[in-house]
């Protein structure tokens, strides 16, 4: 069992043909085989086509000599979150309501990225309704972090997080609407882009909040991130609410240099509550950087300290907006703690949203006028490693708050603003459990982001440390 | 409970029936302290935003002067 090689490494073997897509296929759904109870990560597992598919592009890959070119995804396992419709294949939002909803056409993102040649091995496990960031799911079972099985993977893109973690899969999309692809990425040790917002096609994709729903690639390196978000991008004239961009090539932009840049690390985020591992992990990065020539800038950004209160209002009336229909239809399809939160959003007063989103203007605007002379911020993706799965409440240094506060409490920032933002693993704790760091830019800068990002793994070498610590594989 | 908290839940009581959320006495009780969470949180906005609002207008006015 060779779950070792990155994605690139991957796409490079299958293209000097010395591994092919039937063998890469048959290898990852062997880790799937393998693992899957242990961590239920995916919710439909799709082994037969994944086969089928296989073999077709091994003798195309023969036969066509330039279907390599064509396809640069050619034979790299993905697992798609299962919150992107994918046509002819159950997408059931991790709610038993949808168990026989099969989709007449696929996402734009996953359409594109099958276009490309991508290996899709399965749906993958969620929160309930994407609705919650410790990826806990009464009816298809709670997800399970390789790390350590009876903690929490992070939600709601749980599945993502544990199949990469684990080898299950190369590649993984994920959705975040307050949180969801970086806290999973936290807690599972690997790399999840929630990408600028009006950057990727959300066409297909389930909609909890309309103005704070973000996706974006996950995997285990940035290089694989930065790959993959090449092929996610693309203008769909159907979802209004993209942004044009020119093109960009996110792997090839990137170099890894530190020296001279401007890294911002906000004071309200490092005088909030977190625990002292993560504190030290981070610290220890600012240490690292300084050492590379980089700048570590304090900075002052006052309105993040009601970021968390201004998401509320937004993300829970949103959150009733989209999904009353259901809790009305069928109440009891839906987890009980999601309909309470989605209920919990009928009371927010109208004067309160307004409030949230004037707000949230002038927290975007301190953000952009900080970033003026920055090139990106640092910090904490969560305060704490995964916690028990079962533990709702979180004691940290004598404060005790909900696990959902917790876990969200630096995220959320970044659906308000619709920046950029990007977790990367940083070390592990303690207790052997990862430990993140959010890396946030300007407005479409992901080059940025990646290129910080890919500097600091390879002062890390995170991958080393997963090989060598990860229990489950 | 004090009767203040009564009434308020007499209130929040009477939006679960406007709303049509589930009628068990249970479910209600368990989702009243999430409400009133919920309403602590939009009374930092509402404070933040009444100072935002004297700021504006003290602002405007020193400029009229």
């Amino acid at each position: 069992m060779n779950h070792t090689r990155t994605a690139i490494q991957t796409a490079d073997l299958i293209a000097k043909k010395q591994i092919s897509p039937v063998e890469v296929t048959a290898e990852y759904l062997q880790i799937i085989e393998n693992t899957k109870t242990k961590l239920n990560s995916f919710i439909t597992l799709c082994a037969d086509q994944a086969i089928d598919f296989a073999e077709k592009q091994e003798k195309l890959i023969i036969h066509e000599s330039t279907y390599i070119e064509k396809h640069p995804l050619a034979g790299i396992p993905l697992g798609i979150k299962d919150v992107y419709e994918t046509k002819g294949i159950k997408t059931t939002f991790g709610c038993k309501h949808f168990e026989q909803n099969i989709p007449q056409k696929s996402a734009f993102v996953v359409e594109k990225m099958l276009n490309a040649g991508a290996a899709f091995l399965g749906k993958l496990n969620t929160h309930n309704l994407e609705y919650g960031p410790t990826g806990q799911n009464e009816h298809y079972g709670d997800m399970h972090n390789p790390w350590d099985i009876s903690r929490y993977t992070g939600g709601s893109s749980g599945g993502s997080g544990a199949a990469l973690a684990s080898g299950q899969c190369l590649l993984a999309t994920g959705s975040d609407s307050g949180g969801s692809i970086r806290i999973p990425a936290s807690l599972c040790g690997i790399t999840g882009l929630k990408t600028t917002f009006g950057l990727l096609s959300r066409s297909g994709l389930m909609q909890l909040s309309q103005s704070m729903d973000h996706h974006g690639p996950m995997t285990r390196t940035v290089a694989d991130s930065a790959l993959m978000l090449n092929y996610m991008v693309g203008h769909d004239v159907s979802d209004k609410q993209m942004t044009v961009t020119k093109e960009i090539d996110y792997l090839s932009s990137l170099s890894g240099e530190l020296k001279g840049k401007k890294i911002g690390v906000p004071k309200e985020i490092m005088d909030s509550n977190m625990s002292n591992d993560v504190r030290l992990g981070i610290e220890n990065i600012f240490t690292k950087l300084e050492n590379e020539g980089a700048k570590i800038i304090e900075v002052s950004w006052p309105m993040i300290k009601y970021s968390y209160d201004i998401s509320t209002a937004i993300l829970m009336s949103d959150a009733a907006e989209s999904l009353r229909w259901l809790v009305k239809e069928d109440p009891e399809s839906v987890d009980y703690s999601v309909r309470q939160r989605i209920e919990t959003g009928y009371f927010v007063p109208v004067y309160s949203y307004l409030q949230a989103q004037r707000l949230r203007t002038q927290l975007i605007q301190e953000g952009l006028t900080l970033l003026g002379d920055l090139d990106v911020f640092i910090g904490p993706t969560t305060p704490v490693t995964a916690p028990i799965i079962g533990e709702e409440w979180i004691n940290l240094k004598g404060e005790t708050r909900h696990v959902f506060e917790v876990l969200t409490y630096f995220t959320r920032l970044h659906n308000l603003t619709g920046f950029p933002a990007l977790s990367i693993p940083c070390g592990l704790d303690s207790n052997n459990l990862p430990i993140g760091l959010q890396i946030a830019g300007k407005p479409f800068d992901e080059v940025t982001i990646f290129n910080i990002a890919y500097g600091i793994e390879k002062l890390i070498n995170f991958e080393q440390i997963r090989m060598k610590n990860l229990p489950v594989n | 409970m004090k009767s203040n908290e009564k009434n308020d839940f007499a209130n929040f009581n009477q939006r679960c029936e406007t709303y049509k959320i589930s009628k068990t006495l249970e479910y209600r009780k368990e989702l009243y302290p999430k409400v009133t969470k919920m309403f602590e949180q939009m009374e930092i906005l509402d404070n933040l935003e009444s100072k935002n609002f004297q700021l504006s207008l003290s602002f405007n006015w020193q400029e009229g002067q």
